[in-house]
Parts: structure tokens; C-alpha cells; sequence
């Protein structure tokens, strides 16, 4: 039975694989997934309600899209996280985030890392969804600034592009 | 939580019966948990669940097996779960939250923290089915209602569905004035069986307006065995509508649930009486 005993400085150390690199850090037992990501660089990850209803905080952990503001830091122990930089770059994007810029999706920014995260898993999962279940798997993402209209048009689009590229 | 001493991550219920206190603190999908803890400094050790082989959803001739760590998400896209009960339990766990969520939130989890607007406990009264607790010694299998009552220790295993409600009538919804006015909410869980316009059998649990679902063993046997007609449906909705409303009368939305109940439960059994 795997047993983590916090030490002197009240710290468990975990080790994880973030966006394909190995690492281990110390985190407090208090300390919140997203804290842990963002405290480590990875800011494309954002921090909005930190209770679960903005969907802001989405990563895929271990192949499922999650919140990582409910989740502490230390259940990371053992897992494959994948971030927004993980998803692609600005020098390459990934055929999702090229086609959310390309539909007009994209306003203030602040949802979209969630947006995109959310929408990797779902193409992941069904590659070619009708616009039922692109809702449903949205429903989790609050965006402030637009209708959701132009964001499922993007998932449409991210889906057809796919289709003709080997991306993962 | 910043004075927690061990997290443990039992891998069996052997393993957790050594480390289970009557008081112990269990974490599991995270979606309650940590955010209700964090600042609570009282606690000493963890017992994360996850590892724990309660993710299974199982047929057997007479009931459905599911194992508490099955998540919403589980539950929604599970064949068995499509396919029994006209998908009654993919529908209803497919209301849950958000997608996000559905992909963390576990079943025993939504039903070890009881709160109004839970879709599990709903769907196991529904169905008259049981929980299955682990106490660290021996098992348990009971009605929702006594883990409720008695308010006992233990672990969340499983929970088993009677399959012998497959073949009834099924209706899941959550209504409320706009989807995001939340304090306006319902949730209506219904089952019933009807042969020859007929009521044999009938559950109808009411979710979002009392911490535990909200049924009545009164007006439902008031009304099994009765024969569908227009003024039954007039009856039994103006009764339901009645007993909601009364459940919470200083509600700021109680009259709008009221003329709520009323329509769902007429359009109900209207559709039964066609059937």
C-alpha cells in the first residue's frame, strides 16, 4: 500500500510526468492542483472560480479531463498530466487551437485553455461529434465574453481538420 | 490540512480495514473533499480511496452491481447502463454537473455527502435499491434510507440496482425557470409499471427540494392498482403538487415548483395511459 508521510517541512514530495518530462516536486497537502501547475510555470492553466464551475483550470490527467482547483496536488503522484503547453505552442499550434483562432473563438483568452483541453478530450473520444455532444462535453467551460456559438463552430472545425492530419 | 501526517493509498479492502478509523477521512473522486478541507487543520491522516477495485459495473440475473468508485462519466457512456432500464442511469448521470465533472465525481461519493441537488441518491430510491458498507470488519447491504438514518461508518462499496423494474417506465428530468437560476430548481425521478391502463407499480422521487429525495409511500399506494383516467391524472397531480409544495411552503420559487410538479406529473401519466 502506497503510504505518503508529510515531513519536517509539512511537504510530501510526488513525482509525475507533465507534458511528456518526469518530474518530482515537494507539495504541501493543502495545496491545490492547479497552485502546483501554475507555481511550476505551466500559466497557461488559469484560475478562475477555484470551485469547479468555470471549467478555467481544465488538464487531462491520466487521459481524462478534469478541474484541477478541486483536485489537491499530491493525487498527481504517479500520473500523466497534460497542460495547454502540452496541447501545442504558438510556433505550433495544435490543429484545435489553430481552428478556435480561425473561427473567431477567441476573445479575452482567459477560457479558452479549458475550452481547448475540454475539446481535446471529447475528439479524442468521439472524432467527429454532433453539436449535442459538443455541448454536453462543453458544458463545463464558462465563457464571459461570447454566445458559445463561435466555440462549437471551432470544435467543427478542429473535427474536420483532424481528419486529414496524423495529430495527436 | 496542513497538519496531516499520512496519506495512504490502500489498493485492497484488506488494506483498508488496517487503516480504517471510525473517524478516518476518506478522499476519492475530489470534487467534495479537498475543497471542503483544505483549511481544516483538525485533520491527521488521509485515506485516499482511488486505488481501491470498486470500478466495475456488473450484471448478474437479478440486479446491476455498481462499484462505488464508477464515476458519472462511467455511468453515462456503460452499455449496461444504456441498455437497462430504457437508459434511465446513463441519462440521469449524464445530468450531472459538468462534463468535467462527470469525469471525477464518483457514485459513492454522491452519496456519502447527501445534499439536495445529488442525482444518485434519487436514482437508487427510484429503483429500491441498496448500498452495500464496508465497516473495516464485515459488510452491510441496506436501503438508502437507513445508511441516511443510522448515519453509519464505513466505506461505500457497491450498489445494487433490482433488475426487476427493467421493463417499467421510466422518466429522469431537471427542470427550473432558466438553467442557470439554480435556487428554482427540480429534479423528477419516476418509475412505474402499467398493464391494461393499470397502475401496478409506481416511485416517483422528487430531487432539489429537501437534502434527501423526497418521495411519498402514502400517495403512491393511494393510487397502485388504479386505472389510469383523466380524473385520476387530475388527482394525482394536484396530490403531488401539493406535497412538494408542502414540503417547503417559504421557498422563494415553491409556487413555481408547485404549477411545475403538477404539469410533469399530468404529462407523466398521460403518456402512460397511451402506452
Amino acid at each position: 500500500m502506497k503510504k505518503m508521510t508529510v515531513g519536517k517541512e509539512k511537504s510530501i514530495d510526488i513525482s509525475f510526468n507533465i507534458n511528456g518530462n518526469d518530474m518530482t516536486v515537494s507539495v504541501k497537502p493543502s495545496e491545490s492542483l492547479i497552485d502546483m501547475i501554475r507555481r511550476l510555470g505551466y500559466k497557461g492553466t488559469k484560475k478562475g472560480c477555484d470551485t469547479g464551475d468555470c471549467g478555467s483550470c481544465a488538464l487531462i490527467l491520466d487521459g481524462k479531463a478534469v478541474v484541477s482547483c478541486l483536485m489537491p496536488a499530491f493525487y498527481a503522484d504517479g500520473k500523466k498530466i497534460t497542460t495547454i503547453e502540452g496541447i501545442g505552442s504558438i510556433l505550433n499550434p495544435h490543429p484545435i487551437q489553430k481552428a478556435f483562432v480561425d473561427a473567431g473563438a477567441v476573445q479575452c483568452g482567459f477560457c479558452i485553455p479549458g475550452m481547448i483541453i475540454s475539446t481535446k478530450f471529447l475528439l479524442d473520444r468521439f472524432p467527429t461529434p454532433d453539436e449535442k455532444t459538443i455541448k454536453h462535453h462543453l458544458d463545463g467551460n464558462l465563457c464571459r465574453c461570447t454566445g458559445y456559438v463561435k466555440q462549437i463552430e471551432a470544435v467543427r472545425l478542429a473535427s474536420n481538420r483532424l481528419k486529414n492530419t496524423n495529430r495527436e | 490540512m496542513n497538519n496531516i501526517k499520512n496519506i495512504y493509498f490502500p489498493t485492497t479492502l484488506r488494506d483498508f480495514s488496517k487503516i480504517f478509523k471510525k473517524n478516518s477521512s476518506l478522499i476519492a473522486g475530489s470534487t467534495y473533499f479537498f475543497n471542503a478541507n483544505k483549511k481544516n487543520n483538525l485533520l491527521n491522516d488521509i485515506i485516499a480511496i482511488t486505488e481501491l477495485p470498486l470500478k466495475y459495473i456488473k450484471k448478474d440475473k437479478k440486479n446491476i452491481r455498481i462499484g462505488s468508485l464508477v464515476t458519472f462519466d462511467d455511468i453515462e457512456n456503460n452499455d449496461i447502463c444504456k441498455d437497462t432500464y430504457f437508459g434511465f442511469l446513463s441519462h440521469s448521470a449524464s445530468n450531472c454537473s459538468s462534463q468535467l465533472i462527470r469525469n471525477m465525481a464518483t457514485i459513492g461519493g454522491n452519496i456519502a455527502h447527501p445534499n439536495a441537488f445529488n442525482i444518485m441518491p434519487l436514482v437508487i430510491e427510484t429503483l429500491n435499491g441498496k448500498i452495500k458498507l464496508y465497516d473495516g470488519k464485515k459488510y452491510t447491504i441496506m436501503p438508502l434510507t437507513d445508511y441516511y438514518n443510522k448515519k453509519l461508518s464505513g466505506i461505500i462499496t457497491e450498489i445494487i440496482l433490482p433488475l426487476a423494474y427493467d421493463r417499467d417506465f421510466f422518466y429522469f428530468e431537471k427542470i427550473a425557470k432558466t438553467s442557470s437560476s439554480w435556487e428554482s430548481y427540480i429534479t423528477f425521478s419516476f418509475r412505474a409499471s402499467v398493464k391494461n391502463k393499470i397502475i401496478n407499480d409506481m416511485r416517483l422521487v422528487f430531487g432539489a427540494i429537501t437534502s434527501m429525495p423526497l418521495s411519498s409511500i402514502n400517495i403512491e399506494k393511494k393510487f397502485t392498482g388504479k386505472e389510469i383516467t383523466k380524473e385520476l391524472i387530475n388527482d394525482i397531480s394536484k396530490e403531488y403538487s401539493e406535497f412538494v409544495y408542502n414540503a417547503h411552503p417559504s421557498h422563494k420559487y415553491a409556487e413555481y415548483r408547485k404549477n411545475v410538479v403538477m404539469n410533469t406529473i399530468s404529462e407523466f401519466f398521460s403518456k402512460l395511459s397511451k402506452r
